[in-house]
């Protein structure tokens, strides 16, 4: 190689200043003049062989240098870190305990748990909820799976499911839509809202819009889990061991987990959505709850009575659902000006209103 | 080559070698901030575009190809592997035949551009001629292979 010691750099241009160029660091004595010098290696340090011991002794101070300030990095990114860990590890844990226990009961239970983690922390995450206290969350997801859904079994042995049975499952779907929404929407909904109503009134003050809406979320996934272990461990169960035919068993264990518990999560994120303004604005208090309970009360009926019959239609409700939510949950902001509340999150979109125009709405309710 | 100017930080000491520098590399040892030696090497317009090809003589030859541009392991594994386990060698061979121009460009030195065409066109149309033949003796000692083990019994 021939030495250079003037001109620019040969891999950059960089006029030089020293022995290695500034801006890009090759050593510009390495210039062998001709024009593979930006990427011939040389006949003898091409060999992997070579190169590799090289770089890596290279590398390893800089690979190691990340160690020597743990302390550097946020208490969050150590969350994170650590909740990545678990929430990969956990399925895997759990399955060998019950394996090793022969406890296949308590596994399912658990995979639920798992799986209603799993949604928390997507929820959270999605709906960038603020200000939630975690254990106002184990309430809002335990309260319903103990305590509104024992009051729901013993309101359903109580004739309800007598009366309810034939009417849900007729044919003529006339019948059966009404009767799924007022006799499996409405009680269920009902159930999970209740939490959202203790919430309300006995957990001090209200938390924020978007923390209420997670517990929401939170209270329907409950529902949604603890229904969907004890299909698979009842019927799905039962009727796999029964046919042999474990295929329907796992995809419909799949959809417990999965799609079925977020439906129900979904439904009752509108119904705290919708609390949430309730509690906030007395006099449009009547009409906000009874919307609460019906809204996902329909959809739900709706739902429950058309994924038999028209899959396709009740994808489309269950979808419509979802936006709903959606733009609800995006435009909590501005409906916070509208009914002329103090704003607790401003994120989400901002309809340009005048002066007059904001507060408005409350100004119309309240003259009611 | 891109001209470029001398990128200024603000004035430090260099964490590798102590001396004052105020460049994003240290000038008397070539370190970065963190006292780490990784130029950043800018490649060529000219030799890049050669590098988007494909290497028609790596990919077709490449039992000759690679010791002819400074890679004998890679062609000693092709040839050793070529028997017992031919998935290993196609997979060198559709390797080079995407990175044999950068392989040839780092290994071997070229007079100029068209050198490099002129010699990597001849080793292209060797590979042409040899690829066919090649698959086709794979696909024979693979087909031979199955048909051994299953008449012995080891194939379900």
């Amino acid at each position: 190689m021939t030495a250079v010691s003037s001109g620019d750099c040969w891999s950059c241009g960089t006029p030089p200043a020293g022995r290695y160029c500034g801006t890009c660091g090759v050593e510009l004595a390495a210039h062998g003049g001709t024009w593979q010098d930006t990427v011939y290696l040389g006949p003898r340090n091409a060999a992997l062989y070579r190169r590799a011991p090289r770089e890596i002794r290279a590398l390893i101070p800089v690979l190691l240098e990340p160690f020597r300030h743990l302390d550097a990095i946020a208490p969050a990114r150590w969350r994170n870190v650590a909740l990545t860990a678990v929430m990969g590890i956990a399925p895997l844990g759990f399955v060998s305990f019950f394996e090793r226990v022969h406890d296949p009961i308590d596994a399912f239970r658990v995979l639920g748990l798992y799986f209603s983690a799993l949604w928390a922390l997507f929820f959270a995450s999605a709906f960038r909820a603020t200000g939630i206290r975690w254990r106002l969350g184990l309430g809002a997801y335990f309260g319903t799976t103990f305590v509104a859904m024992t009051l729901l079994l013993v309101s359903l042995a109580l004739n309800v499911e007598l009366i309810r049975a034939p009417l849900v499952v007729a044919k003529n779907v006339w019948i059966a839509i009404p009767s799924a929404i007022a006799f499996i929407g409405f009680p269920e909904e009902l159930t999970k809202a209740l939490v959202l109503f203790a919430i309300w009134r006995f957990a001090g003050p209200l938390p924020p819009l978007r923390a209420f809406l997670f517990y929401g979320l939170i209270s329907g996934l409950g529902f949604g889990i603890k229904e969907g272990v004890h299909y698979q461990l009842g019927p799905y169960a039962a009727a796999a061991s029964r046919t042999g035919a474990f295929a329907p068993f796992y995809l419909e264990s799949v959809l417990r987990l999965t799609s079925l518990p977020f439906f129900h999560a979904v439904w009752t994120g509108i119904a705290a959505w919708l609390i949430w303004f309730a509690a906030r604005i007395p006099s449009a208090r009547a009409g906000l709850l009874v919307l609460a309970v019906m809204i996902p009360a329909t959809f739900h009926g709706l739902y429950d009575a058309l994924v038999d019959r028209s899959p396709g239609l009740a994808l489309v409700v269950v979808g419509s659902s979802i936006v709903l939510l959606g733009i609800y949950a995006a435009s909590a902001a501005q409906f916070e000006r509208w009914f002329g509340l103090e704003v607790d999150d401003d994120d989400g979109v901002a309809v340009p209103v005048t002066t007059a125009e904001a507060g408005s709405a409350a100004a119309v309710v309240a003259a009611r | 080559m891109t001209a470029g100017s001398a990128s200024s930080t603000t004035a430090r000491t260099c964490a590798h070698c102590g001396l004052p520098a105020s460049t994003t590399f240290c000038v008397a040892c070539g370190a970065d901030v963190g006292g780490a030696s990784f130029p950043i090497v800018h490649t060529s317009s000219v030799v890049a575009e050669l590098m988007r090809g494909v290497s028609l003589g790596g990919g077709g030859a490449p039992g000759f190809w690679t010791f002819a541009h400074g890679t004998p392991v890679l062609g000693t594994l092709y040839w050793l592997f070529w028997l017992p386990l031919p998935p290993v060698s196609l997979g060198i061979a559709v390797y080079l035949f995407f990175n044999g121009n950068r392989i040839a460009l780092q290994r071997r030195r070229y007079r100029d551009p068209q050198h490099f065409r002129d010699v990597e066109r001849a080793w292209a149309i060797a590979g042409g001629v040899l690829l066919g033949p090649t698959l086709f003796a794979t696909l024979v000692w693979a087909v031979a292979t199955l048909a051994f083990l299953a008449h012995a019994g080891l194939l379900k």
